[in-house]
């Protein structure tokens, strides 16, 4: 399981980079953060009708395989750029 | 037909929601008829009317194009809000008139003719300043916390136009006592929201008392919730921090900004829940206007590039100890930069001890205290702190002030702060790490995926009624006033281990078909 929050949590710190470059609103970001915190807050306080810990690996195996050829474009063109 | 099922569930779940009120209210109150008094019985048929009615009307639309009907949810929720509007402007009107817990007492004691001043002043400020006030616009818009964070901006920025919450009001919210008396008790339930900005609190206020330069205005001592700790705390007369609202329906976020002339300086967020009850408000906003009096006029930048472990060691020497000097003229600078650097450059300096002797100083520390109907603070050994005025307590022969306390930081963190240790990392982290989605991240990374407590759901009837019976002549309230439980999920205890076994596996095999689907999108599957 700790695994997993790994991984989301390096997804959402990817974001963490990625959004302030692109200009965007302060309170569209705060919305985003709130959004994703009412989330989570939500999750826990389901946690008693559902397995969290099922949920979570189910979700990120999903996302994980939504954008696979994502990631293996991103790595083609870290490949790309190194060879030169 | 889908609908028509649809249906038949969503009334059944709703009767069974009625239900649950009768057998909850008959174990709490087994004597009367069957066991379910007939106010709470009424109001108990009249929400699985009201329930009803709703779903009919709105939930018939809403579930046939959800995205379609956002103008009914709008009104609804505009109708909710006007309500938890008048609410908020009865507990802002006890709140800006330092009216507390015990208004019921004093109005017991109120003539006739002075309870129709009172209520005729409510009248007026509910009716006529609020509304004519240039922020009657915000307060329907945000609120109460638009509201006051546009008294305060005011306060800040005065204008010639009409204000609503003058100087001197906010001289009466200061020196309102913010006490929750228990007994003789006097203390700040500070409450676990509010713990990581007294984690804050304590931090700066450690370092940063010298900084005032004898702009104090008074001095309060606060008990730590659930521990002996006091912190003692003086405040500035003029506040220059503003509480920003963050207008957003599912929670309340309130913005505590501080000011450099005209710069900003430190943004805090607080959360609030939409739950939050006004008294949760009321100390919400109290702490609020003294940490912000805190803030105002210091410099934090002097700590940028302290290690995240100093900090941690500093700041708890701030919970144990923290307090502004009583004789604030004769105590140097606490913390210079000096010293800063010194400490940096020298990791195994043993600097807590001096520090401890400084903010020591003339402080109780673990003293229970109580206080005189005069308003003065009485310690336990019978030394008696004049409410005007601060005089230091002599420390020798004290028993109250240990000579040489020892300072076992082990203990502490195993001890009964040990339920601040996460909100001292989250304050720092906050502060370490810059980024839009830092709140989302701290809340993944300690996220718990064990099986919860099963959800309560509460009401409090007495306020219900209060409140929806202002207008019409206050009757006699048949409530209690306190919560009692209208909706538990603890009666599916026997069966939810089952449920959830269920649900976990259908998660397994609703993944492995989208999984599936998706490596082989040509074939029909399933």
């Amino acid at each position: 399981m700790p695994v997993i929050n790994k991984i989301l949590a390096f997804l959402l710190n990817l974001l963490n980079t990625i959004l302030p470059k692109l200009n965007l609103d302060i309170e569209f970001l705060t919305g985003l953060d709130n959004a994703i915190t009412t989330l989570i807050d939500l999750m826990q306080k389901a946690s008693y009708f559902i397995p969290l810990d099922s949920f979570v690996i189910c979700l990120t195996a999903m996302f994980v395989v939504d954008n696979f050829a994502l990631g293996i474009r991103i790595a083609q063109w870290v490949i790309r750029t190194i060879r030169g | 037909m889908r609908k028509r099922i649809i249906t038949i569930v969503l009334a059944f779940m709703i009767t069974l929601n009625g239900c649950f009120i009768p057998i909850q209210v008959a174990n709490a109150n087994p004597l009367i008829f069957l066991g379910v008094p007939v106010y709470e019985f009424l109001i108990g048929i009249g929400a699985v009317g009201v329930a009803g009615y709703t779903a009919k009307k709105y939930g018939g639309s809403v579930f046939k194009d959800s995205y379609r009907n956002f103008k009914n949810v709008d009104e609804m929720s505009k109708l909710v809000n006007k309500h938890l509007g008048y609410i908020a402007q009865y507990y802002y009107y006890k709140l800006v008139n330092g009216v507390d817990a015990k208004l019921q007492e004093l109005e017991d004691a109120l003539t006739s003719s002075q309870i129709a001043e009172i209520e005729a002043d409510v009248t007026r400020t509910l009716d006529e300043e609020i509304p004519s006030s240039p922020y009657a616009e915000t307060f329907d818009k945000y609120g109460l916390d638009g509201f006051v964070a546009s008294c305060v901006q005011e306060v800040r920025n005065p204008t010639p136009s009409p204000r609503i919450i003058s100087k001197e009001t906010l001289e009466k919210i200061w020196n309102c006592k913010p006490t929750t008396i228990n007994g003789n008790e006097t203390h700040i339930n500070v409450g676990t929201n509010n713990i990581n900005f007294l984690s804050k609190l304590a931090t700066y206020s450690t370092h940063k008392v010298g900084f005032y330069d004898g702009k104090f205005y008074k001095d309060i001592l606060f008990k730590v919730s659930k521990s002996s700790y006091y912190l003692k705390l003086t405040l500035l007369f003029e506040p220059t921090f503003e509480i920003m609202s963050l207008g957003n329906s599912r929670k309340q976020v309130l913005e505590l900004r501080t000011y450099d002339g005209t710069s900003l300086k430190d943004t805090e967020r607080i959360y609030g829940d939409r739950s939050l009850s006004s008294d949760a408000f009321k100390e919400k906003l109290t702490s609020l206007l003294y940490i912000g009096a805190l803030f105002a006029d210091t410099d934090f930048s002097e700590f940028d590039g302290m290690p995240f472990e100093d900090l941690i060691d500093l700041s708890f020497e701030g919970v144990l100890d923290t307090a502004p000097p009583v004789e604030e003229t004769d105590i140097p600078l606490p913390l210079t930069s000096d010293m800063v650097g010194n400490i940096l450059a020298n990791p195994s300096l043993d600097y807590s001890q001096d520090l401890y002797d400084t903010y020591t100083k003339g402080i109780p520390v673990s003293v229970p205290i109580t206080e005189s109907p005069d308003g003065d603070i009485i310690l336990e050994d019978g030394t008696v702190i004049p409410k005007d005025g601060s005089p230091s307590i002599p420390s020798e022969g004290n028993p109250a002030i240990p000579s040489n306390p020892p300072l076992d930081l082990s203990q502490i963190w195993g001890g009964e702060l040990n339920v601040n240790a996460d909100a001292f990392k989250n304050t720092f982290n906050d502060k370490l790490n810059t980024g839009p989605l830092n709140n989302s991240i701290n809340k993944l990374l300690s996220m718990n995926t064990e099986k919860g407590k099963a959800p309560v759901f509460y009401v409090n009837l007495y306020k219900f009624f209060e409140t929806s019976t202002k207008h019409f002549g206050s009757p006699k309230n048949p409530f209690e006033d306190k919560e009692i439980v209208f909706l538990d999920f603890g009666v599916l205890d026997p069966y939810i281990d089952y449920f959830r076994t269920l649900i976990s596996v259908g998660f397994y095999i609703t993944t492995y078909f989208y999984i599936r689907r998706k490596i082989y999108p040509d074939k029909v599957v399933g």
